[in-house]
Formats: C-alpha cells, structure tokens, sequence
C-alpha cells in the first residue's frame, strides 16, 4: 500500500475543516459513552472507598482539612474535600453520585484530549481512533477506571494535566487563562502530590515556545510550587512514604514491605532508582507493570500469555513511533522552533521524567497515569506525522498494523477488566464484615451500619453484577493488577 | 478524474487506519446497547444456579440467591461455556473448588454447606492450590478419579 501522495491531497485545507473536529469529538463521545457504561456496572468498592467514606461521615469539613494538615507522608487536603461535599450532596445516593462523577471526568478528559489533537483533515480524524485507543488501552488508564476512593485522584490529575495542556496551547495568552492555569495548578497539587505535573506541563509548554500562558503566568505559578515545597517540608513537615509505608513491585513479584526494609534499609536510593526507570519503562514498553517484570518472567518460563505479549509489542511500537518522531524533528531542536505537534511530544517527555520521579517511593500503574495520557497525545501527534511523511511505506504499514489491532486488542481487553473487576468488587462487599475485623474496624454509630447497609444492598441487590464473561475469554485477557 | 482516485485512495487509507479501535469501541457499544435491551451478547448473562455464580467469581448473586431461598448443597447447572466447554453438575463447595475461589469456599462453609470427601481430590485434579489449603486429608486419591466422576455426573 503506497501512503505517500495521496495524502498530501488529504492534508489540504478543506472547505469545512470543523466538521473532521465534530466528528473527532463525535467519536470522543461514543468512546465516553461506552466506557460509561462499562464503568457503571462497579460499585463504591469496599477497600479504598468504604474506610474513607466512614472517615467523612465521622468528621466535618474543618476536622478532615485540619487532620490533612497533620499527616506524616501525604498532604491531600483537596481530595478530602471533594470526597466529602460529594458525600454531603449524594443525600444517600451514593451509588449515583460518586460513579456520576466519575463518569463526568472520563467524559471531560476524553475531550479534552481530542481538542488536544487537533483533527482537522479526514487523515487526523482517521488517527484519532488510535489516539483514544492508546489512551484507553493503556495499562496506565484502567486504574483511573477501577479504583475509586471513591473519587479517583489520579483521575482528576490527569484531566487537570490535559487541562493545563489546551491553556498552554491557546493562540495568545489572557488573563482569565492565566487565572484558570493558577486554580488548575493549586487545585491538582493540594489532591495528590503528583499535582505538580500540571506545573510541569504548562512550563514545558512554555519552554517549547507554547504562548497560551503569559510568562507571568508561569513566573507566578513556579513561586506557587514553591511556597507549597517550602510549607510541606519545613513548615508542615510532611515527608514522603517511606519503605515501610506499603509493598512494591520489584523483579519478578510484589515484596511486602518488611521485606523492601529489609531489602534496602541503609540504601534506599537503589530502590528509588529502581522505580523511577521502572516507571519510565512501563509507560514506553507497558513492562514492567507495577514493578513487576510479568512479560520477562512469562519469557523465561516460555508461558507468554496473549495480553502481555500484546502489551508489550503495541506499547513498543508506540514507542519507536514516537522516537522515529523526534529524530525526525532533531534538526528543530537546533533552532528551537517547534510546532504544536512537536510541543506536544515535547510535554509528553517533561511529564513522563518528571512523573516517573514523583513516584519514586513505590511503583504502581495507576500513578503513571498522567504520563500514559501524554503518551497517547504525542502517538498521534507522531502518527500524523507518520502518515503525511512515511518514509518506507512497508515498514509504515507494518507499523500502523501492529498499533491498530493491537490497541484495538487492549482496549476490548480492558473493558473485559472493567467486568471483571464489577464481580471482584461486589464479592468483597458479600464478606465486608469480615474486611472490617481484618482492618479492625468498628462502626460504633448507628450512621457508619446505615453507610454500610446501604453500600453492601448497592452492591448486592440494587445494582446486581453485570453479565460476566465466560472462560474462554480468559486465555486471551488478563488483568494487569 | 485524477482528483477522484486520489481522494479514493485517502478514504481508504483512514478507513483502515481507524477500523481496528473504531470497529471494537463500535462493538463494545453494540454490546452495552444489547445488554441495555436485555440480550446479552457475548456473555451466558444472569447465573442461573449458585454453583454458576460461583464458577463466574460473581458471589454476590450467589449471596443473593442464597439468601433468597436456595439450597447451599444443592447440585445445580454449570452450563457449557461458563467454566468449561461442556454442560457441569455441580454443588456449591465443588464449583468453589472448580474456580479456586477460597473466599467463596470459606462462606459456604460458615453458611453450612456439607464438605464431601471428594473435595480435596478434585482441587489436586484442577489444581486449585488456594482452596486446597482449606482442605484436610484427602491423601489417596486416584489422579483425575474425583473431575472425571464430576464430570460424568448424570
């Protein structure tokens, strides 16, 4: 298949350029909508969600900010916040608000990620199906999906990420978007520590010559991340998680964390360095997942399962996409002009380093997340670039073969995780007093066994789980815990 | 004319570049909307017996249909292609041990579900490692005896 000429015609402006836009966003929302529904079909989960439910109802607004303002190792006033004026507003409903939040940010995310893109030819609108693809499938995303607390975190970074992404990117900058990149910024750093990505994302933008923001703007914002270091560290003296606080992936398992102390007490920094690259890794090659090695291990023992084979393979193609991308474009480097596309590649690199070092404490999925979104915005800013310029069409087509189907593939393989993980949820709720024993828990009030009623009835008889799949799937999905 | 290959030629190209993740999100929703008008595509839907429940790790309907009335030692339909390729009778406890599912074994068992001698042998058969540690005894078993009687159960 030659991909060469035709395609300059396809790149010429049409005489409805916005109608590839509506429909991008078109199918933006046809992705949402199924997602939506597969998401629907999980319930408030029991671990994560049900203790942090028993800790709003038991305190007030003041109480939970005052207790953030105490802790030894995070510092998530925000999060708090919102987990209680949701509890407050749900008037009971619990089931219905937090998954309508939850299901309101993946619908906001996903569109601000196609703005993000940009399709404005039949060719863009053709890649954005492999753009959200990349996005959904990514083994990064299905944990903004599957876990709640009960409102996903991570989740809320991401979207405030992308959101100070399309700020940075606006043809010139003005005051009301200076305003909203500052909120964006205090509002994601005082959720969850990984916030400060948005700082990252909106100076590498700057840097890449993205006038969006003012320079005041920027200027401002890094005294903002500034004065939050400087009273974390010396004035609320809120350190980081430490070896013992939980268990991390490391070689071929998961090690608990007496045996991380064990492990690395007196050298921690190898641990660190461990997690850092590992994170990094993960995002480009989907290995290791979580720390864990799975696809080496499954090699080794010559016991390859499909997903992972799979992961890996469309994960490192992105990958060679992108990097194929950039030594294309290293000549601009030179003069330090970029074009959107090359912006984009560009934040995508400052927030994958920046958000591999944020998770230096311990490896999991789901904190890679913002960086797995960017991964998906510079895949298709590469592959629009592929596209108009192929270069060897065979090793192009090969290429786009191996992307297409096997993202296609991943994110099938995740809604079948979202199914699965609806039955794995509701099969804890059946034995939720025998959780609370384990984590010694009492519910002392008549209120925290209403919570706990309504909750277990939401999960076992108002809700009931959603069909399941049969066996055979198995041997082709797998959960990437 | 020349213009109306060319542009021939583009559309094709987007249309198989998108198809892969566009043709499985259309799927997918294809399903949802199944699934919202009460077919249930893909999928062998509601469990129709607690031992089907179980196989489907989907203890919640199983609790459900316990609570409502049905039998814990009750040899009930696993149909073909939930758990294996043909049609399986079994009880609650051996469809526990069919799926490994320690956590659903325990439950049984403290809501009175009757241990069998055969349970021990038919996790060693399906290798159901977590389920067995639950099991005592059981140390004469004739290899695939305990699934092949399961199995062959009228």
């Amino acid at each position: 298949m030659s991909v060469g000429a035709p395609l300059a015609v396809a790149e010429a402006p049409t005489a409805m350029p916005r109608r590839w836009t509506w429909i991008a966003q078109a199918y933006g929302l046809l992705v949402s909508a199924v997602l939506a529904y597969f998401l629907l079909g999980l319930v408030i989960q029991v671990s994560d969600s049900f203790g942090n439910l028993l800790a709003v109802q038991a305190s007030s607004m003041g109480e939970l900010l005052r207790g953030q303002l105490s802790q030894q190792a995070y510092l998530r006033p925000l999060l708090w916040a919102q987990i209680k004026l949701v509890y407050e507003w749900s008037g009971g409903d619990y089931y219905a608000w937090f998954r309508g939040v939850h299901v309101a940010q993946v619908v906001v995310l996903i569109a601000l990620c196609v703005r993000l893109m940009r399709p404005a030819t039949a060719t863009d609108a053709a890649l954005v199906p492999l753009g959200l693809a990349v996005l959904v499938g990514a083994h990064t995303f299905v944990p903004l999906l599957r876990e709640a607390h009960p409102i996903n975190s991570y989740l809320s970074i991401a979207i405030a990420c992308v959101a100070a992404a399309n700020l940075s990117f606006q043809a010139a900058p003005r005051r009301l978007t200076d305003a909203l990149a500052l909120a964006l910024f205090a509002g994601a750093v005082l959720t969850v520590e990984s916030g400060v990505l948005v700082w990252v994302v909106c100076t590498a933008a700057y840097v890449l010559g993205a006038r969006g923001l003012s320079r005041s703007a920027i200027v401002r914002m890094t005294w903002c991340l500034a004065a939050y270091l400087a009273v974390r560290m010396l004035v609320l003296d809120v350190g980081t998680p430490s070896l013992a606080e939980r268990a991390s992936g490391f070689g071929f398992r998961q090690l608990e964390p007496a045996e991380l102390q064990a492990r690395f007490e007196g050298r921690a920094w190898m641990f660190y360095l461990y997690n850092v690259v590992s994170s990094v890794a993960t995002v480009l090659f989907a290995e290791p997942k979580g720390g864990v090695w799975r696809f080496v291990y499954e090699l080794l023992t010559r016991n390859v399962h499909p997903w992972t084979l799979v992961s890996v393979l469309s994960s490192t193609a992105a990958a060679a996409l992108v990097a194929s991308f950039v030594w294309t474009r290293r000549g601009r480097v030179r003069t330090w002009t970029f074009d959107a596309d090359d912006r984009i590649v560009g934040v995508f690199a400052a927030v994958l380093a920046a958000n591999a070092v944020v998770s230096f404490p311990y490896t999991k999925n789901v904190i890679m997340s913002p960086a797995g979104v960017f991964f998906s915005l510079a895949v298709f800013a590469a592959a629009r670039h592929r596209i108009a310029r192929p270069g060897r069409p065979i090793v192009t087509v090969a290429l786009f073969a191996i992307l297409t189907c096997g993202w296609a593939y991943r994110v099938a393989g995740n809604h079948y995780n979202l199914r699965y993980t609806a039955a794995a949820e509701r099969a804890v709720w059946v034995g939720v007093d025998d959780w609370l024993d384990r984590q010694r828990i009492t519910l002392g009030s008549p209120e925290a066994q209403t919570l706990r009623d309504t909750l277990r009835a939401d999960a076992l008889r108002v809700h009931p789980t959603p069909y399941q799949p049969g066996s055979a799937w198995m041997r082709w999905f797998d959960i990437d815990w | 004319m020349d213009a109306v290959v060319r542009h021939r030629l583009v559309s094709v190209q987007a249309i198989l570049l998108a198809l892969p993740p566009a043709g499985v999100t259309l799927a997918l929703a294809i399903v949802a909307g199944a699934e919202l008008a009460g077919h249930h595509p893909l999928t062998g839907g509601m469990p129709q017996s607690v031992p089907e429940a179980i196989v489907m790790r989907d203890e919640a309907t199983a609790a459900r249909l316990i609570d409502e009335g049905a039998d814990v030692d009750a040899i009930g339909l696993i149909r073909a292609g939930t758990y294996a390729d043909r049609a399986i009778l079994a009880t609650p406890l051996e469809a526990a041990v069919l799926a490994d599912a320690a956590a659903a074994f325990d439950r049984l068992v403290a809501r009175g579900a009757t241990r069998t001698p055969n349970l021990g042998c038919l996790a060693d058969d399906v290798g159901a490692r977590a389920v067995r540690q639950r099991i005592s005894g059981s140390s004469s078993c004739v290899r695939g005896a305990a699934l092949a009687e399961l199995l062959d159960r009228p």
